[in-house]
């Protein structure tokens, strides 16, 4: 196939404008790189409590705003410092941190305890002035946060009214970004900020058209070294074959969201790759247990057992998701459960408990978007197809929103989902979720009194070892016994670039631009 | 003449009045706003929050009222998304989606009539054949294809022209080609059928009877009185600009109007719907009266029809 | 859209011909027959079943290019024959595209006479759904559908019968308030029929070519809008399939594997060329006010 002139170009020129922005001149040689993505932000702001650190905003988010305790994202997500150097425990309920001296926001001020205190505070984050949604949002990630002590210009404390060993993996969460105190008031109310936004992070606001760019500039004072580029544009383009084209023709240098059928193709071109790679995230099929076929537990185990998950990632995924050891991720650390596995996949078995829970042949709706997740309809086809050998009448019903796939009209039977890590343990996932408070639950789909209780010891328990024991019955709870959801496979994110530019895939949605993840 | 304006702006207030209280029924009835916005992963206070300060928790009757009393009071409400005035929102990308429509329009009328008129001219002849077929192809092959078409051949291929965005005007080529070829088609089509039902006219062979040169005839007979059910067509066309954006700009990335009503129907966010709408609604309006008024210019038979 | 009415052709008496068909009209007579055929028998011709997976054979190619004889057509992205699909989506999009021209001529064409004969608030009110229809984007109509009605053919193809119908309204509203200011139609009445014989006996048959020609535009129409919609995810669903829908879905896969989408564009394309021809011989033969 002849290779477009363009394409070899593009490939080739990445590699001496990296080269030429090393040597000391007196102009600016660093590149402007372009960034093709589905999504810019979800609610058309860049603030990352109205848009709830989404996918999509995970993208550019730590790029302009960063957290007290940050991710190897060079590495598997550990904490590593960020805009505090270090930290400490000081009961079970109080952290101490150390700011980092010397970091400048975008505005030249220097990052002292009053901003991260202001960033917790009422005006930011939980106060009666925001939009009724923020401090929901903001209580979520917080739910017991009594107050941050500024203790010293740079050290602050954490207080909680209650105990929590998870602190600190709250402070390394989407949501716990750190903001100038005097951007903000200058700027006055929620909804002003909710148009710029003011960090410390290595690139800085330049201008946001909502659904259509994001042009960022690089701050050259970033604590964590000079920005290897000069400025960096995000546009929205909706189509993938347009991102693909785009990239093709030089004109992007980065297309993300690319589907993983693509790879092949893309990689087919000398001097383009895609890398990609699992991220904090589940797709997950819920049951609502209060339908007349799904009540008897066995019917929804049997339904886990009959799907071959391998397979779907094999076949949709090119083998780059992976099945997961259940509704958890590596990422837990000491909380994973080890030996944990979703149900085996065995079509027989799943046959026979059908039989014998007594299903009568009532049709099951199975929910789906379309495409709102990757592959979402083939995914949903092979799973109705697998159903189906085994018994059950499945239908599919493709739905415009979620309004309407959650409606309680219409017997509810499964649907689609996904869960994530918001931090490093599962009382940000499965409890999140699944617990008491979780959208499952208070929706109405399914209810578990000993789940419900194993929750509260999860939120509020200081003994590390019965914290994860609860963990582990939760698990055997929701995904066994009386089966909350289905978990299909880990998703994987994947973005194409010509190969010429060093740059690498963090394991998370987040794009590092920093000269961290610039490495020639 | 001014009882026959005052009954249309009457009966366009009526239709306006009927598009934005479907449209409200519509997105209300089939979906959550809150849902849409905040996604089902957000905590369920969030998104309670969000409903109440929005008022989507009282009943749908008083929702309408209130609603409909704003726009009286020239309050055209706030996206649910980021807070601000629909209206902002929808000006500021109307220039986008001109800067392509009006171009397209301009292709199709200028690339179609002649198209029609020329094989018409030449009924049944190799050319009208070609014409024709030229024209079907044109308007068979849905938009979308066309356009990632066009982009694989001229943007990845050739190089020559961007694959989407709207960074310079060579930007604007490849999504006006895809948005007027299909109406071109069309276009040509309905020229054609037109002309040649009034080249079959008597005062046609009457006028070439009696010695007119061919050329005059056409020029001063046949197209004058091709014009009406051509202006008629070119009608049906503006109308159809809206739906063809939707989807040009959705593959192109062009950040119009089309795209926007897109994104506002998904989230149900009813105030950058609605301005959409009344837009839209004003210009079709708007657009009749002309088409209208055009007849009586163009056909002096019609110019009495007007007054009723 | 317009209040003002179009003046008619002179109308001479229909003379008889020999019919005389062009070879180009033939071969769209045959095509659309076999269109047909395969609509009527699609369950007896296809090879396997639309939902037949094999992941195993995703996207192989057609044959001939390096395809094999299990899948003539090749494969899409779940291993599904192509050909199954699209013989099953060429039944499917006929059904829909032949029942919403059909629909939508008839109320197009009833609502114009109606507008046409009593005048008054009935002409307004038939002029106000007009404009109502012009203004709403299909979009939000074809969402409304889906949202209350769900995935249902029926439904569906009375959704798509919307689509354009007041095209057919206001031409058949200007047409016959011509033909009413003409002779031959007072006459007519002079002579005691009741309106509806004049409407269908005289006048209907007078602008027939006029609607054909509008109908043989609505026809691919119809299975464009299916195809913009599926485009904006709000066609026939899967897992229903459509020509529109194969073509939509099949987007993703244009440099992959471009069997999935040129199958149901090629039949699109020699179907609305096909009715297209046909539509115009019809309209040639049938106004008589064109001389050979």
């Amino acid at each position: 196939m002849r290779l477009p002139r363009r394409t070899l170009l593009a490939a080739a020129a990445a590699v001496p404008t990296v080269a030429i922005a090393q040597t000391v001149t007196g102009a600016d040689t660093r590149p402007v790189i372009t960034i093709a993505v589905q999504k810019i932000a979800n609610s058309g702001t860049l603030d990352p409590l109205r848009e709830q650190s989404s996918n999509a905003s995970e993208r550019w988010l730590g790029s302009i705003q960063e957290t007290l305790i940050a991710r190897n994202q060079q590495g598997s997500l550990e904490r590593v410092p960020g805009l505090a150097t270090a930290w400490r425990r000081i009961d079970d309920r109080t952290v101490e941190l150390d700011l980092r001296p010397g970091v400048k926001f975008h505005n030249g001020d220097e990052l002292t305890a009053e901003d991260v205190a202001f960033s917790f505070g009422p005006e930011r984050m939980f106060g009666p002035t925001l939009p009724a949604d923020i401090p929901a949002i903001a209580h979520r990630h917080w739910p017991a946060l009594d107050r941050v002590e500024i203790v010293s210009k740079t050290t602050v404390r954490f207080v909680n009214k209650t105990p929590d060993l998870t602190m600190e993996g709250r402070l390394s969460a989407g949501g716990s970004e750190i903001t100038s105190r005097r951007a903000w008031q200058e700027a006055g109310d929620w909804q002003a900020n909710s148009q710029r936004i003011t960090g410390t992070g290595p690139y800085k606001l330049r201008r946001f058209q909502a659904d259509n760019s994001l042009i960022l500039d690089a701050h050259d004072e970033y604590w964590g070294g000079r920005p290897p580029i000069r400025a960096l544009r995000f546009l929205e383009v909706p189509e993938a074959a347009s991102r693909i084209a785009g990239l093709l023709a030089g004109e992007y240098q980065f297309a993300c969201d690319i589907p993983p059928d693509q790879i092949g193709p893309i990689e087919s071109h000398p001097g383009f790759e895609v890398q990609g790679g699992l991220v904090l995230n589940h797709r997950i099929i819920t049951f609502d247990e209060h339908h007349p076929a799904l009540v008897d537990p066995r019917v929804r185990l049997a339904m886990a057992q009959a799907i071959d998950g391998q397979s779907i990632v094999d076949a949709l995924w090119a083998g780059r998701a992976r099945v997961p050891a259940g509704l958890q991720w590596p990422f837990y650390g000491d909380m994973f459960v080890p030996g944990w596995t979703v149900p085996k996949y065995d079509p027989d078995a799943a046959a026979a408990l059908v039989k014998a829970a007594g299903y009568k042949g009532e049709p099951i709706a199975y929910r789906v978007r379309n495409n709102y997740y990757t592959a979402e309809i083939p995914t949903a086809e092979i799973v109705a197809e697998s159903w189906k050998a085994i018994g059950l009448d499945v239908a599919i019903e493709v739905k415009e929103n979620w309004g309407q796939v959650l409606d309680h009209a219409g017997p509810r039977g499964v649907r689609d989902w996904s869960n994530s890590a918001v931090f490093d343990d599962p009382v940000s996932s499965i409890v999140n979720q699944h617990g008491p408070d979780g959208a499952q639950q208070q929706d109405g789909e399914w209810t578990n009194a000993e789940m419900n209780r194993l929750s509260v010891e999860l939120e509020t328990g200081t003994d590390r070892a019965r914290r994860k024991q609860a963990f582990a019955r939760m698990l055997q709870i929701c995904e066994r016994e009386d089966p909350a959801y289905i978990v299909l496979h880990q998703n994987a994110v994947f973005t194409a670039k010509p190969k010429a530019l060093p740059w690498r895939q963090p394991p998370s949605f987040f794009l590092d631009f920093s000269a961290r993840n610039w490495t020639a | 003449m001014l009882r026959f304006i005052a009954l249309r702006l009457a009966r366009s207030a009526l239709t306006i009045i009927l598009v934005v209280t479907f449209a409200f029924a519509v997105l209300r009835l089939s979906g959550d706003p809150a849902l849409a916005i905040m996604s089902p992963d957000a905590p369920v206070e969030a998104i309670a929050a969000f409903r109440h300060s929005w008022g989507l928790d009282q009943p749908l009757y008083i929702q309408y009222v209130r609603y409909f009393l704003a726009i009286l009071h020239g309050d055209l409400g706030q996206s649910m998304r980021d807070g601000r005035p629909a209206i902002d929102l929808v000006m500021e990308r109307i220039p986008a989606t001109l800067a392509l429509a009006l171009p397209a329009l301009a292709l199709k009328i200028g690339l179609g009539m002649p198209a029609g008129i020329y094989a018409a001219l030449h009924r049944n002849s190799l050319t009208d054949r070609l014409v024709m077929a030229g024209a079907v192809a044109g308007f068979t092959v849905p938009s979308f294809v066309l356009g990632l078409l066009l982009v694989l051949l001229f943007a990845v291929q050739l190089g020559w022209l961007p694959s989407g965005g709207d960074e310079s005007w060579r930007s604007a080529i490849l999504p006006v080609l895809t948005l007027g070829l299909g109406g071109a088609g069309i276009l040509a089509r309905f020229t054609r059928s037109a002309m040649l039902e009034v080249l079959g006219q008597p005062y046609i062979r009457t006028a070439s009877a009696k010695g007119v040169p061919w050329g005059a005839v056409v020029r001063g007979h046949a197209l004058p009185n091709a014009a009406i059910p051509t202006v008629t067509v070119i009608g049906f066309l503006i109308g159809s600009l809206m739906a063809g954006s939707v989807v040009v700009e959705s593959v192109f990335s062009w950040p119009g109007v089309g795209r926007q009503l897109v994104v506002a129907v998904a989230n149900r966010d009813l105030a950058v719907v609605q301005v959409i709408l009344l837009m839209v609604a004003s210009t079709m309006v708007a657009a009749n009266l002309i088409v209208d008024l055009l007849y009586g210019v163009l056909d002096p038979r019609l110019r009495n029809a007007v007054a009723h | 859209m317009s209040d003002i009415t179009m003046p008619l052709p002179i109308t001479a008496a229909p003379q008889r011909r020999r019919v005389h068909m062009p070879p180009s009209v033939i071969a769209a007579l045959l095509w659309l027959a076999v269109m047909l055929a395969i609509g009527i028998l699609a369950e007896s011709l296809r090879p396997y079943s639309i939902t037949a997976l094999d992941l195993r054979a995703r996207l192989t190619p057609p044959i001939g290019f390096g395809g094999t004889m299990r899948h003539w057509l090749g494969t899409d992205e779940l291993g599904r024959d192509v050909l199954s699909r699209l013989i099953v989506s060429i039944r499917i999009s006929l059904m829909i595209a032949f029942g919403a021209t059909a629909i939508a001529t008839v109320l197009g064409t009833t609502l114009g006479f109606l507008a046409a004969h009593f005048r008054g608030w009935v002409e307004q009110i038939v002029l106000m759904l007009i404009d109502f229809q012009a203004s709403m984007p299909f979009l939000i109509l074809a969402l409304a559908v889906l949202a209350f009605f769900g995935n249902s053919l029926p439904l569906f193809i009375g959704l798509m019968g919307l689509y354009g119908w007041e095209r057919h309204a206001r031409i058949a509203r200007g047409l016959a308030i011509a033909a009413n200011a003409q002779g031959y139609a007072a006459a007519v009445r002079q002579l005691g029929a009741r309106p509806l014989r004049v409407y269908l006996g005289h006048v209907l048959p007078n602008i027939a070519s006029t609607l054909i020609v509008s109908a043989t535009l609505s026809f691919p129409e119809v299975v464009l809008l299916e195809s913009g919609l599926s485009f904006l995810g709000l066609g026939v669903q899967p897992p229903m399939t459509s020509l529109g829908n194969m073509v939509g879905y099949g987007r993703e896969y244009l440099t992959r594997a471009a069997w999935i989408l040129l199958a149901p564009s090629i039949v699109i394309v020699l179907t609305t060329l096909a009715v297209s021809l046909l539509g115009d011989w019809l309209r040639d033969r049938l106004d008589p006010t064109l001389g050979d």
